[in-house]
């Protein structure tokens, strides 16, 4: 998820509460302006941001590279010092769950899923979240959680 | 003729006696070495030191954008026994260049993969790292990560440390010189040398005092393996005959290298240095690789006598005794003129004494041998050579030392108070990785650790939990309470009539406004209306495993904490309402650096989101306009930082627990004697916090706000009958409780707005869910 728009929605939750909800809908505005404005044309990100989240995001890739090799302990073990670096990307915490999951710690990957859906808003992530939770619910034999995940998944 | 037989009988008859004798001396001699040999084998051949388990403080990760400047880098690879080298030659050396710092860093391996060395250059600006570059490649690197300080190691009884090398970590020049000073024919005697006593004998006596010992390295090193140090005939004959045991059943190699690892070369403190690994560590704060020819002769010249020859304490006869073995590395052969000259001219100690960080954290290395020592036996940890990846931040630990030092003295000579102690834990707020733990104003003292064991009244800490509880059965923060007197009849009999801090009653008020004024008479009110047992249960989900004691004197903090468990509770608050365990350690490697442990971070939703929001929320508030006010000498209200004082009955206890955008903290002060201090949290603890904080340049808090939630002006201001105006705050509720415009004030229908708050939170679990 792009850096910039994150900014400008944490600006907005601000928003929301020092300034109730006539800014809020403003800010929810401008937000959407300025997500259709970056489709056309990247925002210039500064620099030190980018650097901290490159830094994320070459700990997450190893991670998601260790995750297909199946060694979930070494994804774990990097997506731990991603944290560290960025404690609130969502697709971080997604991928801990995923190798919770890989590993069978199926309420632990419930509560990962849960973490990265607390994180700031990441629709996309919220789905797998949810589809997710619903694997670990099945895996643990709770069908009707499952299904609960799974609509949420998909409303 | 008869005396030449009777000479030849008895000749004969002294011949078969003598053979006799002889016979029986060699099998006792066999069967006494035979007797010897078991232990002998048994030493050499199983484990043969107890290496002690090392702890080493969190890995630094540099990546640009990182809040670190040049000065604290240098500072963390000092610590971390990195020395200064503006050639940055070998591992482990850093130069200050160009406003950034060149490094060199260690090989480490980290459990993970292997981190081979590297020469990086790491640029600043404005408090951040501007770049990190490769040397080799004159690239960019996205994330470096440095070997990490060795902060301790939990020695055995007999406090021998070593690094345990093997032959092949040796260098020649070591082992040549080692040879040519103590033992000259090492690699042909069978562990005697007879030559080399008669040589010492007659050196000695040309001399006239002790120069040189006859004993072979085999000799010595059965020496320090077995024996004392006393000289007796007897042990000198075992040393003899367990000398010539061990050639004859183990290579030259082998005994070489346990004698590198053997030889004892100074003491650190109580520690005692073992070994040409750590020496060379210990003395010249590299590893053996890079030892230089003035340096093996140091450490050659030290064998003698350790202490005697300390570098440190005796300088001059150190010298004197590197530059005598230097000229028998000359002379045989070792190193050429040259190089003779440029060894005998260097230092003594190129780097100046940098004491590192072994040991200089005794606190925190409590809690790591207290989680430890929940999975581990006690020899475990000093004989396995155990490697031990610690969460402790340097930064912070020293810059919770220092400023809780400096605050208590300062307090007490602004408000004439002897004997204050504090205590402070810090922790990643996301993580719940323990940053730091100062159990006291000596930290280096290793005394009593009050983060860890000085359990003491919460005080108004525990207030959030009560509010908790009330938010989760129905109450909403703009719900009015009475701020009115109450007395409770004890079980003996006897009267409880608690009061405010300010010593007034504040009639009817918001939940809100008691909390951020940390009102006692309100929030016992509240309490007793929501019922102790739920508020218990919130309390346990939070994280605290205290037994608790079901009286209404719960609620305003009659309840004994350490520092270390009040930050496990608030760290589900800092978490958002996520539970998450606070760890001292990562994981465990044994010593081929095999995973045997990992401390994985794991979370649990204990509180959901929006109550968590709407707590957190007024623990902001407290920051900008309640008890914590005061915390603007340090930031901004902007900042949004959150937290909440304590103060336990008579001032006896101050505390002040918060957390910033990334981290968490809680600060004690107080005294061991539990006399009165008379300092509120505001006072004390905060004040602690607030200059930590700062210093730690703690970043800004913005609260995640859960989906719906709405927020509304209400009436939160004094509710003083016939009195001023109403004071209007913007408040968060959960969708469907916010109280109707205007229909807020005073008297407001409390009953049937807690119905549909009911209901509203019902609808949210269920969407929940």
């Amino acid at each position: 998820m792009n850096k910039a728009m994150r900014r400008i929605m944490v600006f907005c939750w601000g928003g929301i509460g020092r300034a109730g909800l006539p800014l809020c809908c403003l800010a929810l505005l401008t937000a959407g302006l300025t997500v259709s404005g970056c489709a056309v044309q990247p925002v210039s990100v500064p620099p030190r941001e980018s650097g901290i989240q490159r830094a994320a995001l070459t700990l997450l890739d190893e991670a998601e590279q260790a995750l297909h090799a199946g060694d979930a302990l070494k994804a774990e073990a990097y997506l731990e010092r991603a944290i560290r670096i960025e404690p609130q990307n969502a697709r971080v915490w997604h991928a801990l769950a995923r190798s919770k999951f890989q590993q069978g710690q199926y309420s632990q990957a419930i509560q990962m899923a849960r973490k990265s859906n607390s994180c700031l808003p990441d629709r996309a992530m919220e789905r797998n979240n949810w589809l997710l939770m619903e694997q670990a619910y099945q895996a643990m034999g709770d069908q009707e959680k499952a299904k609960n995940a799974h609509d949420r998944a998909f409303d | 003729m008869m005396d030449s037989e009777k000479g030849k009988i008895i000749g004969m008859r002294l011949l078969k006696w003598g053979a006799a004798v002889f016979l029986l001396l060699v099998t006792l001699t066999v069967l006494y070495a035979w007797h010897l040999n078991g232990p002998l084998k048994e030493k050499f051949d199983g484990r043969r030191w107890a290496i002690p388990a090392r702890v080493y403080a969190r890995p630094l990760e540099l990546y640009p954008g990182l809040r670190l400047e040049a000065g604290q880098l240098e500072k963390e690879l000092q610590l971390s026994g990195y020395r200064k080298d503006d050639r940055i030659a070998t591992p482990g050396s850093y130069a200050v260049r160009d406003g950034g710092i060149g490094m060199h860093t260690r090989e480490f391996d980290f459990g993970d993969g292997n981190s081979p060395p590297a020469r990086l250059f790491i640029a600043f600006s404005s408090g951040r790292i501007a770049a990190v570059q490769d040397e080799a490649s004159g690239g960019t690197v996205d994330l470096a990560r440095v070997d990490p300080a060795l902060i301790g190691s939990f020695l055995p009884r007999e406090n021998e440390d070593r690094l345990l090398l093997k032959r092949e970590d040796l260098p020649e020049a070591l082992v040549k010189t080692l040879v040519a000073v103590e033992d000259r024919s090492f690699f042909t005697h069978h562990g005697l040398d007879p030559r080399g006593i008669l040589r010492a004998l007659w050196v000695n006596i040309r001399a006239g005092s002790a120069e040189q010992g006859g004993s072979t390295l085999t000799q010595q090193l059965v020496k320090n393996f077995f024996l004392t140090s006393e000289r007796t005939l007897r042990r000198k004959f075992n040393e003899a005959i367990m000398a010539l045991l061990l050639d004859w059943q183990y290579d030259k190699d082998e005994i070489l290298t346990a004698y590198a690892n053997e030889i004892f070369l100074g003491q650190d403190g109580n520690r005692a240095i073992h070994g040409f690994g750590l020496a060379s560590r210990f003395y010249f704060q590299h590893g053996i690789e890079h030892l230089e020819p003035h340096h093996i002769a140091l450490l050659i010249g030290m064998i003698k006598g350790p202490s005697h020859y300390n570098p440190r304490r005796h300088p001059e006869r150190c010298l004197e005794r590197r530059q005598s073995i230097l000229r028998i590395m000359l002379e045989a052969g070792i190193i050429n003129s040259e190089a003779f000259q440029v060894a005998a001219n260097a230092p003594l100690l190129d780097a100046p004494a940098n004491p590192g960080g072994f040991n200089r954290f005794p606190d925190f290395l409590a809690l790591v041998r207290r989680q430890l020592q929940r999975d581990y036996r006690e020899e475990d940890l000093t004989s396995t050579g155990l490697q031990i990846f610690a969460t402790l931040d340097p930064r912070v630990q020293w810059a919770a030392e220092e400023n809780l030092g400096a605050t208590l003295a300062g307090l007490e000579q602004g408000r004439n108070i002897e004997g204050l102690e504090g205590a402070v834990v810090v922790a990643n707020r996301s993580t719940g990785e323990i940053e730091a733990v100062v159990g006291g104003r000596s930290p280096r003292s290793g005394g009593f650790n009050r983060a860890l064991n000085a359990s003491r009244p919460i005080g108004s800490l525990v207030k959030p939990a009560v509010y908790l509880a009330a938010l989760e059965n129905g109450h909403i923060l703009a719900h009015r309470i009475d701020d009115a007197p109450v007395t409770w009849k004890n079980q003996d009999g006897t009267f409880w009539t608690p009061r405010n801090f300010d010593g007034r009653e504040h009639g009817s008020v918001t939940l809100y406004e008691a909390l951020v004024n940390s009102y006692n008479l309100a929030t016992i009110h509240l309490g007793t209306a929501i019922g102790i047992d739920k508020v218990i249960e919130v309390l346990k989900r939070l994280g605290c495993e205290k037994a608790m004691e079901p009286y209404p004197s719960l609620f305003v903090g009659a309840l004994a904490m350490s520092p270390l468990e009040v930050a496990q509770m608030y760290q589900t608050l800092a978490g958002e309402g996520f539970y998450t365990p606070l760890r001292a350690i990562h994981q465990v490697l044994d010593m081929e650096n095999r995973p045997l442990q990992r401390f994985p971070l794991s979370v649990e939703q204990r509180v959901e989101s929006a109550h968590a929001f709407l707590l957190n929320t007024v623990l902001q508030k407290v920051v900008q306009e309640g008890t914590a006010s005061s915390l603007s000498a340090y930031f901004p209200p902007s900042h949004g930082l959150a937290g909440k004082t304590g103060t336990s009955d008579d001032a006896r206890d101050s505390w002040f627990a918060g957390f910033s955008g990334d981290k968490l903290a809680v600060v004690w002060v107080g005294r061991d004697d539990n006399a009165p201090v008379n300092l509120t949290g505001a006072a004390g603890a905060l004040v602690v916090w607030g200059k930590m904080m700062y210093q730690l340049d703690a970043q800004p808090l913005s609260l995640i706000e859960p989906p719906g939630i709405e927020w509304r002006r209400v009436a939160a201001g004094p509710d003083r009958q016939g009195g001023g105006e109403q004071r209007r705050v913007s408040l968060p509720f959960i969708a469907g409780t916010a109280p109707e415009r205007g229909g807020d004030g005073p008297g407001a229908a409390v009953d049937s707005a807690r119905d549909r708050v009911k209901n509203a939170i019902d609808r949210f679990r269920e969407w929940l869910q």
